[in-house]
């Protein structure tokens, strides 16, 4: 058996035990023994309860994804706007119909991509 | 019947029975040591929920060089981390569901003797036990608690060395041995 000549400590794995048998033998063997006062639990786990937690956490963080990315295109996309209208007006004006015209078709497709997105499978 | 590496692989597909038999299989291991490491059930099964949660919301970034239940341990070691400092309290050996007393009489020096086992172990500091607990109550592998407590093996050596010391130490002075 070797060991540290500092710390004392074991150097090697099957060193755990011996350094308890070689040092304390049988002080260490009771001491051993008198610690195993635990039973291991036997309680059902909700594991149910624990994924629905866990998916509402998951849904919750995916929404403020969402939230967030949604605010920087809306701030980016009037920002654009401001600067485009500065050069020409019309562009400005028609970019802004084909945008609230296209918007609502696009919101359909959207959510329905939204919601498969996030189902748990069974 | 699947195996763990199968299991895991369909949970973190979503797989929905693939996660419930996982959490099923290792929640009474993650229970045990965090009623080790607290001392008391109620705390403990706080800090075996949170685990779990985590665990779930984690899945995907398990990987198959650790055990899954080791992967579940050293969440469970961050977790009650998290938990000391979140709730600043000082560990208390209340509620610890022991064994069974076999009669009146050895019910009342059970009783005693394990309170004093149990204030051994929790007066060592939470790093320190944790070290010792996985390699006295689930025989981990000096390599195998380095990578769940994230330090050198050097360090686990002697941290261990440190509470065995400890421990003798301070049953001796108890006069339990």
């Amino acid at each position: 058996m070797r060991r540290d000549k500092k710390t004392g400590a074991c150097h090697k794995e099957d060193d755990y035990e011996s350094c308890e048998n070689i040092k304390l033998s049988k002080k260490t063997k009771k001491a051993s023994d008198m610690l195993d006062i635990f039973k291991e639990p036997e309680i059902f786990a909700n594991a149910s309860e624990i994924i629905r937690k866990a998916q509402i956490i998951r849904a919750k963080r995916r929404d403020k994804k969402e939230m967030i990315l949604f605010l920087a295109v809306s701030f980016a996309f009037v920002f654009l706007l401001a600067a485009a209208a500065f050069i020409d007006i019309k562009t400005v004006i028609a970019v802004e119909c084909a945008v609230y015209f296209v918007l609502p078709l696009a919101a359909v497709p959207a959510m329905v991509l939204r919601k498969g997105g996030i189902e748990v499978r069974k | 019947m699947m195996d763990e590496a199968e299991l895991v692989n369909d949970a973190k597909s979503g797989g929905r029975e693939a996660l419930n038999v996982l959490i099923n299989e290792n929640y009474n291991t993650v229970l045990g040591y965090c009623i080790k490491m607290t001392g008391n059930t109620s705390y403990a099964q706080d800090i075996a929920q949170e685990t779990m949660l985590k665990a779930v919301l984690n899945i995907k970034k398990f990987r198959p060089d650790y055990k899954f239940s080791s992967w579940l341990i050293k969440i469970a070691v961050n977790t009650y981390r998290d938990f000391l400092r979140k709730n600043r309290i000082t560990d208390s050996i209340d509620g610890v569901d022991l064994f069974e007393p076999v009669n009146i009489e050895g019910y009342v020096i059970d009783k005693m003797y394990c309170k004093q086992v149990m204030e051994i172990l929790l007066s060592l500091p939470y790093k320190k036990r944790a070290v010792f607990i996985l390699k006295h109550y689930y025989g981990y592998k000096y390599e195998e608690i380095a990578k769940i407590m994230d330090c050198p093996i050097g360090t686990v050596r002697s941290r261990l060395h440190y509470c065995i010391d400890y421990i003798l130490d301070e049953m001796e002075r108890r006069k339990m041995i």
